[in-house]
């Protein structure tokens, strides 16, 4: 019930459950690597983002550092796909995150991903940058 | 101590006391309130008497009136006996003066004190008493000078209680026996006079007798004092001592009391805590018994259950409820269709979407008893256990996860695996009690036995469908034609069937189409339809006629399963021309719907069944016109209990002629409408539609997938590469959007095992998800900005038509996209 992530650094990997005789799960899962600025955080997702992965995604980004940090960007460069589950990911992230004063964004759009967020009209309400150089605060 | 008496006193006759006399004191209950009332009922006996002789008689038949030895009237053998002088050298003996009986002369009663003390155990009539008396006498050293210091004597008498202590053999022969005990008391009087009562009974005296006889002695001193007209100051010296001994025996019986009723609140005490601790284990018990009857309440219910996710709903509300959580989770691990494992959950107590928006749980310190099957975990506060804590990045539970103080984890386990865990929380600490443990842990057994037959009912179900699928293979595409067929066994069975529908493309364009059943049930039915299956394939191939493949057939099941009944349908269709030749042996009738929507079954020409040898069966011909479908069934599609075969060729008649679409969406309604999954026999079908464009055709990819979040993944990279197989990589982004989406929602509502099948036909690109839950997918248009549903919009955005059906147990949801 509650959801412990792995430690911050992810790798995709393939835990066996067979090797503990428990009743984990298994799965691919996403690389996650953040940088951390003076009042910003970038995450820099690498693979799909779907029903299957956004709970890892969200688990990185529920920690208390995570969570305070003034602004959070995703940096989506090396995200190709993603689909309503990664949608409603940001929307949640992007209100949760307005609601305590704090900024988010989405940088790196591939064109599969803005034509997503196009047919769901998403454009007008997430913040996009082209890089995340501009969505930094001068 | 030892000494025989016989027992010869010639007032033994107890006739003359009426049994009960309330007036007689009983030795056997001599208490304190005997004693008062018996010493000053003998003082005023005794002291007015004129001499002291006379007041010895007077006081051994006082004795002789107020006592006796137990509730019957035995009395004790009474003598008082008097001495006198230094050497006591002679007693005067005084006995009872008893009713009926002459006075005896006191004075001849004089026995010779020498001859007694001579062989004092020598038993001799009369002389019992003497031989006492001189025992108590020589104990207190009467006779001597000084008297008065003899240690013996307290108050100026001498109690002696003497009891026999052995059965000697009676020196008369016989069996009488001496008495049982003797009390005796006396004391000094004037003039170096004694006095001895000797009181010889027939039961033992209870100890304390002797004790309260003492004042009595005192009593019956200072009366005879007083009778033999002592001196003022001896009787009054001997009055003291009487006071002396009565306040004395007074306050050692008053402190025995006091011990006595200290010890009875001490027993009554002990006894209402034995009373108390014997209502706690009767309730314990009681209790007991209680979750003993509940468990097997539950055990059978679950037992009953053969279907997993309504068993799982079932075992996780129960437990649920009985440990008083406020919510519960049952997480449990079923085998995929290749042998994978993977995990699954069901939530009690609040709604599902409560922890949809977690990733699975991981195997934190908390977590690891359950999951690996160690033990029950109860934590009156899991926040202040321990274990709690200690797994990045959460350190406990993450962000907005309803609050758990009370948590109670057990996990289900059969023959050393885990097959799931139950995990239950409460926002308050302290909740879940020893019993709240046993009851879940009783469940949790109870689930690992009701698992395990619902396992292993699935799989003797899957394994019959599996020997049907093997006798049933997949039906080849034929060009020309659009085909598809059905197998359903009949509801709740275990058991393969008899059923079979086969398609076979032979030379010139033609196709053979075949139904049959062969009548019973189970692998004995399958194994025949088998054999008639394949001879059929083979007279098919050899090119003969409808008429005589099925006399062949007749034949054969003569042959190899003699008495089968098996019915029939062979046709042969000309795809090019559309012509149609049947026959028919005792087989429903083929239902034939032109493109006009007229419908006749071709049930001119029916012959009986095979199997009762050789037979002629006659050919019926029908135009299959392009745009026109035709329908070979079994019974089981129109029959059914409450219903005539009648009645459902009628109904699926009328089906047929209503509106037609896709050969798939047909089949699925049709067998919704007439069967509903309550069908009572096997279903076979297969139906054939003559498209109007002979260049018709269609591919397929088949998939099946668990209902885990990594099938979501897998689903969408087999969309992408067949699209790019079939040459349409233009669609291949949309088609991975519209699976994704498509699996996605089962994995997320349906959460049933799921087949995707991707099918090309003509122009369009059709996508099926099928699962096992009847819920109906909704389209819901966010607003933007507004979490959830755009899963089904996006759908509708990209799909060119899309749609769902029912089928039985389950449902289809389909997208079409145009490939231009």
């Amino acid at each position: 019930m509650t959801s412990p992530q792995e430690p911050e650094a992810h790798e995709p990997t393939s835990p066996s459950a067979a090797e503990t005789g428990s009743l984990l799960p298994t799965g691919p899962s996403l690389t996650l690597v953040s940088r951390r600025g003076p009042r910003h955080a970038v995450v820099a997702v690498t693979g799909p983002l779907d029903y299957h992965t956004t709970p890892q995604l969200l688990g990185h980004l529920t920690t208390k550092e995570m969570q305070e940090v003034p602004l959070l960007l995703l940096d989506l460069n090396q995200v190709d796909f993603c689909d309503s589950s990664a949608l409603g990911a940001f929307v949640a992230l992007h209100r949760g995150r307005t609601e305590a004063g704090h900024g988010f964004g989405l940088t790196g759009l591939q064109p599969e991903v803005l034509r997503i967020l196009e047919l769901t009209r998403l454009t007008t309400v997430l913040p996009l940058y082209a890089t995340v150089d501009e969505a930094l605060p001068v | 101590m030892l000494y025989c008496l016989t027992m010869a006193a010639p007032h033994s006759a107890h006739g003359h006391h009426p049994v009960g006399d309330l007036a007689a004191h009983d030795l056997s209950a001599f208490d304190l309130a005997d004693m008062a009332a018996c010493g000053v009922r003998l003082r005023e006996a005794v002291r007015s008497a004129p001499t002291l002789d006379a007041a010895a008689q007077s006081l051994a038949d006082f004795l002789h009136g107020r006592l006796r030895t137990d509730r019957g009237a035995r009395r004790p053998d009474i003598s008082v006996h008097l001495a006198s002088g230094a050497s006591l050298g002679a007693l005067r003996e005084f006995r009872p003066h008893a009713a009926g009986l002459p006075d005896t002369d006191p004075a001849e009663r004089a026995t010779d004190p020498a001859e007694r003390a001579t062989d004092p155990s020598t038993p001799t009539e009369a002389a019992d008493g003497a031989s006492l008396a001189y025992r108590l006498l020589e104990r207190v050293g009467a006779g001597t000078e000084h008297v008065d210091d003899t240690p013996a004597l307290e108050a100026g008498v001498a109690v002696l209680q003497v009891t026999r202590t052995d059965d000697a053999p009676q020196p008369h022969g016989g069996n009488r026996r001496g008495p049982a005990s003797a009390l005796l008391f006396g004391g000094p009087l004037t003039g170096g006079e004694w006095f001895v009562v000797t009181l010889a009974c027939p039961a033992e005296l209870p100890g304390e007798v002797a004790e309260l006889f003492r004042p009595l002695a005192c009593g019956a001193r200072l009366a005879l004092l007083s009778a033999g007209g002592a001196p003022p100051g001896l009787q009054a010296q001997a009055a003291a001592a009487l006071a002396d001994s009565l306040d004395d025996t007074v306050a050692r019986r008053a402190a025995h009391l006091q011990g006595a009723v200290a010890e009875l609140r001490t027993t009554e005490a002990r006894l209402r805590r034995s009373q108390r601790e014997l209502q706690q284990r009767e309730s314990e018990l009681r209790e007991e018994a209680a979750i003993v009857e509940l468990l097997q309440e539950i055990g059978s219910t679950l037992a009953a259950e053969l279907d997993l996710d309504a068993l799982v709903q079932r075992a996780v509300d129960t437990a649920t409820r009985l440990s008083g959580a406020e919510f519960g989770a049952f997480f449990y691990n079923v085998l995929g269709e290749t042998g994978e494992s993977y995990l699954l959950y069901v939530i009690s107590g609040v709604d599902r979407s409560e922890f949809d928006k977690f990733p699975m749980p991981r195997n934190t310190q908390v977590f690891e008893q359950t999951f690996r099957g160690l033990g029950v975990v109860r934590s009156d506060d899991i926040t202040a256990d321990p274990r709690y804590g200690h797994n990045a990045p959460h350190h406990g539970m993450p962000e907005g996860h309803l609050p758990v103080r009370s948590y109670l984890a057990v996990p289900v386990i059969s023959r050393g695996t885990v097959l799931g865990g139950f995990f239950f929380g409460h926002a308050e600490p302290g909740v879940f009690t020893q019993r709240h443990e046993r009851l879940v842990t009783g469940v949790a057994s109870q689930t690992a036995v009701a698992l395990q037959n619902a396992q292993s009912y699935r799989q003797e179900r899957e394994a019959a469908m599996a020997l049907q699928r093997h006798l049933l293979p997949r039906l080849p595409r034929v060009d020309g034609i659009v085909t598809t067929s059905r197998y359903l066994p009949a509801a709740r069975s275990r058991g393969a069937g008899g059923d079979w529908v086969d398609l076979i493309p032979l030379r010139d364009g033609e196709v053979a189409l075949v139904v049959g059943d062969v009548m019973g049930k189970g692998v004995k039915a399958a194994a025949v339809m088998g054999q008639i299956r394949t001879a059929c394939r083979a007279y098919a191939q050899l090119g003969l006629t409808p008429c005589e493949v099925l006399e062949q057939l007749s034949i054969l099941v003569d042959d190899i399963a003699p008495g089968s009944i098996v019915t029939c349908v062979y046709a042969l269709l000309d795809r090019d021309r559309g012509l149609l030749r049947a026959a028919v042996a005792g087989h429903l009738p083929p239902a034939l719907r032109d493109p006009h929507g007229g419908v006749r079954f071709l049930d001119e020409q029916v012959g009986p069944p095979l199997g009762v040898g050789r037979r002629q069966y006659a050919q019926t011909e029908a135009r299959v016109e392009s745009g026109a479908r035709l329908l070979l069934y079994t019974d089981g599609l129109v029959e059914r209990r409450g219903r005539s075969i009648d009645d459902g060729l009628r109904q699926l008649g009328e089906l047929l002629a209503g509106p037609v679409g896709e050969v798939e969406a047909d089949c699925d309604s049709w067998l919704e409408a007439l069967a509903d999954g309550q069908h009572d026999d096997d279903i076979a079908m297969l139906y054939l539609y003559r498209p109007e464009d002979p260049a018709h055709h269609v591919v397929s990819v088949v998939r099946d997938y668990p209902p885990v979040s990594g099938a979501v993944p897998e689903a969408r990279d087999l969309a992408a590469r067949t699209m790019r197989a079939w040459g349409l990589p233009h669609l291949a982004n949309d088609l991975m959007l519209i699976t994704d989406e498509l699996v996605a929602n089962a994995v997320r509502h349906a959460r049933t095992a799921m087949r995707v099948e991707l099918r090309r036909s003509g122009g369009r690109v059709v996508l099926e998800v099928t699962d096992s839950s009847t819920e109906e997918p909704r389209l819901i248009v966010s607003n933007p900005g507004e979490f959830g549903h755009r899963g089904i919009f996006l759908v509708d955005a990209l799909a060119t038509r899309w749609g769902t059906r029912s089928i039985d147990g389950g449902k289809v949801v389909w997208v079409e996209v145009a490939t231009a």
